[in-house]
C-alpha cells in the first residue's frame, strides 16, 4: 500500500508536463489561443513535421528491417561486422550527424535534408528491435510454412513480418517521437518543425503564448502518433505458443543479388557514419580545438549533470518496476502508463512546463541543477524502466522465498539475492540514461543556471556560430560517451535463443 | 523433535476457495506425500506451512509453536522451516558451497556443516565450487536440499521437486533425496501430482482432490483401499466391475465369478455394488476349462502386453499380461481371468 501510495506520488510528478499542457488551454483560453494555432506559420510547421514523419519513418522501416534481415537473415559476408555498423549511427548524436553534414554540405537544409539526417540518425531505432525479433523467432514456423507450399519470399511476408509487426511499429513511434522532440539537429540546417519553432519563440519572448500554443499542438501531434500506434497492436498475439524450437533460422543465400547488398549496407555506413566521421576528422585537423579551455569544465560538468541524472532516475524506478512486477494489477499498469506518456512528450514541453512550474510554484528552483535532474528523470525514466523490469522479472520471487526459508528476513533476502541478481540491469539502466542526460540538449538549455556548459550545450554554442573546428572535440566525446550505451543495447539484441 | 498440526486450516484467494478446513498431524522424522491433481491446492498448503502466506481459517503449529492463525503469522524467516522448491531455487550468483552456506550463521564451523550436508546429500566435493548452471538438474535439486538441511529445520517442504528432471534422472534423484532425509531424520512434506511418486516416498500419503485433503494414510492403505472410486482411479489404473451381493457377506458375485471384499466402502448403502481391482491383481490362463473372457486386442509394451478382454456381461478391461504369456493368445481366444486376493466395493451410481 505505502508503496503504491509512493508510486502515485511520482506519477503525478511525472504528469506536470501534461497538467502544464492542459492548464495553458485554459489560462490563455480559446480565443486567445485560436488565433495563435490557426495562422499560416503553424500550418507550415504542421506541413514540415508531418511530411518528416511521413517520408521518414517509412524509410526508416525499409532500412532498419532491410538491414536487420541482411545481417540476420541471408548469407551476406561480413555480416557479424554489418551488425554493429548498422547500429553504430546510434552512438551519433543526430545534432552531430547535422554538424557533419552541414560542415560538409553548407547549402544541405529543407525538408530533403531533414529527411536525411532524420533517417540516418534514427533509421537504428528500428533495426535493433527488428533484430531481436528476427533473432527470437521459431525458425519451426517457417518451416511449417515452406511444408504446406509457401515460397521464401511469401514465408517472410505471411509468416516473418507479421510477427516483427511489434518491433516495426515500437521502433517506428519511437523514431515518430524523436522527430517530433529533436531541435539541434533541424535547428542547424535550418529546417523548421514544431519543436525549433518552440525554442526560437522561447529564446524571444521567453515562455509566451506563442510558444505555449504551439506546445499545445505539438502535444496534441504526439498524442495522435501515440493512439495511432496502440491502436495498430489490436489484440493478435505475437508471442511464441510454447517454447519452440531451440535453433537459429537457416540462412538464405543472395546469389546474385550478394554485390548489390555489399553496396547497399557500404554506402548505409558511408553516409551515417562516413560523412560526419570524415567532417569530424578534417575539422579536427583544423588549428589547436583540443586547446579549448572550456573544455575540460564542460565534461566534468556533463559527468555530473549525467551520474546526477542516472542516479535519481534509477532510485526513482526501482519502486515502480517493483510494483510492476511484483505487484502486477490495473493499478500498476496505469501508474507506468502515466509516466510513459509523461516520458513521450517532446523534451521542449517537459522543459516549458518545469519552467512555468518552478516559476510560479517555487521559484527557488527554477534554473538550478536540481530542476534539470528531474527533467532527465521525466524524460528518460522509461530507459531505466525497460532494462530494470526485465532484470527484475528474472529474478524469481522463489529464489527470495528459499532465502527466507534459510533464516534470512525479506530485508536481507533482498539484498543478498534480488539486488545482486538485478545489478547488471541496474547498471545498464544507470548508463543508457545517464548516457542520454550526456547527450541530453533542449531542456539543459533552458533549464540549467546561467553559466553552465555541458559537452552538448557547449557544441551547440559553438556550432551554431560556425566555429565548426572549435565544435569538432565536443562532438568527438559525445560520440564517446555514447559507445557504451549503444553497446549495451546491440548487445541486448545479442542475447541467447530462449531454450 | 516436533510434529506439526494443522487443525481447521481454510486458504482463499478472492472469492475463490483453494484449501478447506484440513487437519492432519505430522509425527517427528516421518515423511509425509501430499499428492493432487495441477490446482487442486497441495502448492498452496505448502506454501501456508512455509510462511509464504496467510491462512484465512484454522491454525498451523510446529511443536508448542503457534505458526499461523488468521490473528497471528510468524514470518517464513523464523519458522525453522526447509524449503526446496520444484526447479531448486538456486541462487544463480553463487556456487554450490556458497549455496549450502548461505543459511548457515557465521561460524568456523560453517564450512564443516557444509562438508557434512553435501556428504548427506552424496554430493562429490568437486561440485561445490561451480555454479549452479553448471551442474545437472539431479545436481542441482541435491544442492538445494543440502542448503535446506544445512541449517537443520525442524521440517522440509518438497514442492515437487523431480517434476522438471527426465524419468530415469527422476528414479534416481527421489531415492537419492528419501535416503539423504531417512539419514538426517528430517520431518518431510512432499507434494506431486504423480502418484507413483507419492506412494514410493512417503510414510504415510495424503490425497488433495479440490482443496480438501480427501484420504490420509499408509501408502498399502491409501492405493489398496482408497475412500471412494474417484480416488481410486487417480492413484492408478483400477478396474471398475458391477457386483451383486454374494453368498458370504464378505464377498460380491462379478462377471469374474465370486470376489472377496477385502474393504467395504457402501457404508451401508443399498442398492448395487461396484468392486475396484488394480490390474495387476488379475491373471489370465489359456487352456482352462471354464473360460470366463475373450481375447479382443493386445498391445505389445515391452515386458508386458496390454491385453483387451471382454468379460461375460459385455465389459471391457485391460489387463497387463507378461510378454511370454501374450506371446501364445490371439483375438477371439477364449481364456480364463483369475483374481489374486479381494477389491473394494462401492456403492453403484
Amino acid at each position: 500500500m505505502a508503496l503504491a501510495v509512493l508510486i502515485s506520488i511520482i506519477a503525478v510528478g511525472m504528469l506536470v508536463p501534461v497538467g502544464f499542457i492542459v492548464s495553458v488551454g485554459f489560462d490563455v483560453g480559446w480565443s486567445a489561443l485560436a488565433p495563435l494555432i490557426f495562422r499560416p506559420k503553424v500550418l507550415e510547421l504542421l506541413t514540415n513535421t508531418l511530411l518528416l514523419v511521413l517520408i521518414g519513418v517509412p524509410i526508416c522501416v525499409v532500412l532498419g528491417v532491410g538491414g536487420a534481415w541482411l545481417v540476420e537473415r541471408t548469407t551476406v559476408p561480413g555480416r557479424r561486422v554489418w551488425a554493429i555498423v548498422l547500429a553504430a549511427p546510434l552512438a551519433v548524436p543526430a545534432f552531430v550527424s547535422s554538424y557533419g553534414w552541414v560542415s560538409a554540405i553548407p547549402s544541405i537544409g529543407g525538408l530533403a535534408g531533414g529527411v536525411l539526417i532524420a533517417v540516418l540518425a534514427y533509421y537504428p531505432l528500428v533495426y535493433l528491435p527488428a533484430l531481436a525479433t528476427l533473432r527470437t523467432l521459431d525458425p519451426a514456423l517457417e518451416e511449417s510454412a515452406r511444408a504446406l507450399g509457401l515460397s521464401p519470399f511469401v514465408v517472410f511476408v505471411r509468416v516473418v513480418l507479421p510477427q516483427l509487426w511489434l518491433a516495426i511499429s515500437g521502433g517506428a513511434l519511437i523514431v515518430v517521437l524523436h522527430l517530433l522532440a529533436e531541435y539541434g539537429a533541424f535547428a542547424l540546417i535550418r529546417f523548421d518543425t514544431f519543436t525549433t519553432a518552440i525554442v526560437a519563440q522561447f529564446q524571444s519572448t521567453f515562455a509566451g503564448p506563442a510558444a505555449s500554443a504551439l506546445g499545445v499542438v505539438l502535444t496534441g501531434l504526439c498524442l495522435v502518433f501515440l493512439i495511432s500506434e496502440a491502436s495498430t497492436r489490436g489484440h493478435r498475439r505475437y508471442a511464441r505458443v510454447g517454447s519452440g524450437a531451440a535453433r537459429p533460422a537457416p540462412r538464405a543465400s543472395l546469389g546474385v543479388f550478394t554485390v548489390p547488398a555489399l553496396i547497399a549496407l557500404a554506402g548505409l555506413a558511408i553516409t551515417a557514419l562516413g560523412v560526419p566521421g570524415a567532417s569530424l576528422i578534417h575539422w579536427l585537423s583544423r588549428g589547436q580545438p583540443w586547446a579549448q579551455p572550456e573544455l575540460p569544465g564542460a565534461l566534468g560538468q556533463t559527468i555530473l549533470f549525467a551520474l546526477g541524472g542516472a542516479v535519481a532516475t534509477t532510485l526513482i524506478a526501482l519502486p515502480v518496476v517493483w510494483l510492476s512486477v511484483r505487484h502486477s494489477g490495473r493499478l500498476s499498469r496505469v501508474l507506468e502508463g502515466a509516466m510513459y506518456l509523461a516520458s513521450s512528450l517532446p523534451t521542449i514541453i517537459v522543459a516549458l512546463a518545469l519552467v512555468t512550474v518552478t516559476l510560479r510554484l517555487v521559484p527557488a528552483l527554477y534554473q538550478t541543477p536540481a530542476t534539470v535532474i528531474i527533467a532527465y528523470v521525466i524524460v528518460f525514466l522509461p530507459r531505466a524502466l525497460v532494462s530494470m523490469r526485465s532484470g527484475l522479472a528474472q529474478v524469481p520471487v522463489e529464489l527470495e522465498q528459499a532465502a527466507q526459508s534459510l533464516g534470512k528476513s525479506p530485508f536481507t533476502s533482498r539484498m543478498r539475492v534480488t539486488f545482486p541478481l538485478m545489478a547488471p540491469s541496474i547498471g545498464a539502466a544507470a548508463a543508457l540514461v545517464g548516457l542520454g542526460c550526456a547527450n541530453e540538449l533542449t531542456a539543459t538549455l533552458l533549464l540549467a543556471p546561467n553559466g553552465t556548459r555541458t559537452l552538448a550545450t557547449q557544441f551547440w554554442s559553438v556550432s551554431s556560430s560556425a566555429a565548426y573546428s572549435n565544435a569538432a572535440p565536443y562532438a568527438v566525446l559525445l560520440i564517446a560517451l555514447s559507445i557504451p550505451a549503444v553497446t549495451i543495447l546491440f548487445a541486448n539484441t545479442r542475447k541467447k535463443l530462449p531454450t | 523433535m516436533t510434529s506439526l498440526t494443522l487443525s481447521g486450516v481454510s486458504k482463499s484467494l478472492g472469492n475463490q476457495p483453494i484449501l478447506h478446513n484440513i487437519n492432519f498431524s505430522l509425527q517427528p522424522g516421518t515423511r509425509l506425500a501430499l499428492v493432487g491433481a495441477s490446482g487442486s491446492g497441495k502448492s498452496t498448503l505448502l506454501r501456508l506451512i512455509a510462511g509464504f502466506a496467510t491462512i484465512d481459517a484454522g491454525s498451523i503449529s510446529l511443536g508448542n509453536t503457534l505458526l499461523s492463525s488468521p490473528s497471528e503469522h510468524l514470518p517464513a524467516h523464523r519458522r525453522g522451516i526447509g524449503y526446496v522448491a520444484q526447479d531448486g531455487a538456486l541462487f544463480p550468483h553463487l556456487t554450490a558451497r556458497q549455496n549450502i552456506r548461505f543459511g548457515l550463521p557465521r561460524s568456523a564451523a560453517r564450512d564443516g556443516r557444509v562438508t557434512e550436508v553435501a556428504e548427506l546429500a552424496a554430493l562429490n566435493p568437486d561440485l561445490l565450487d561451480r555454479y549452479p548452471h553448471e551442474l545437472s538438474g539431479g545436481q542441482q535439486q541435491r544442492v538445494s536440499l543440502a542448503r535446506a538441511l544445512a541449517p537443520q529445520p525442524r521440517l522440509i517442504l518438497l514442492d515437487e521437486p523431480f517434476s522438471a528432471l527426465d524419468t530415469g534422472l527422476r528414479t534416481r534423484t527421489r531415492q537419492a533425496v528419501i535416503d539423504t532425509l531417512q539419514l538426517a531424520g528430517t520431518t518431510t512434506i512432499l507434494v506431486t501430482h504423480d502418484h507413483e511418486e507419492a506412494l514410493t516416498f512417503g510414510d504415510s500419503v495424503g490425497v488433495i482432490v479440490a482443496g480438501h485433503l480427501e484420504q490420509l494414510g499408509t501408502p498399502s492403505l491409501v492405493f489398496d483401499a482408497p475412500d471412494t472410486r474417484e480416488l481410486a482411479t487417480f492413484l492408478g489404473n483400477a478396474l471398475l466391475l458391477d457386483a451383486q451381493a454374494g453368498a458370504h457377506p464378505a464377498s460380491v458375485l462379478t462377471a469374474l465369478g465370486v470376489v472377496p471384499v477385502w474393504h467395504d466402502r457402501t457404508a451401508g448403502a443399498t442398492g448395487g455394488r461396484t468392486l475396484m481391482l488394480r490390474p495387476s491383481q488379475l491373471t489370465v490362463n489359456v487352456h482352462q476349462d471354464a473360460p470366463n473372457a475373450e481375447i479382443v486386442s493386445f498391445l505389445p509394451a515391452g515386458q508386458y502386453a496390454r491385453v483387451t478382454l471382454r468379460l461375460s456381461d459385455g465389459t471391457r478391461i485391460v489387463v497387463p499380461v507378461p510378454a511370454t504369456t501374450a506371446a501364445g493368445l490371439a483375438p477371439r481366444d477364449q481364456v480364463t481371468v483369475s483374481v489374486l486376493g479381494g477389491g473394494v466395493a462401492y456403492p453403484s451410481i
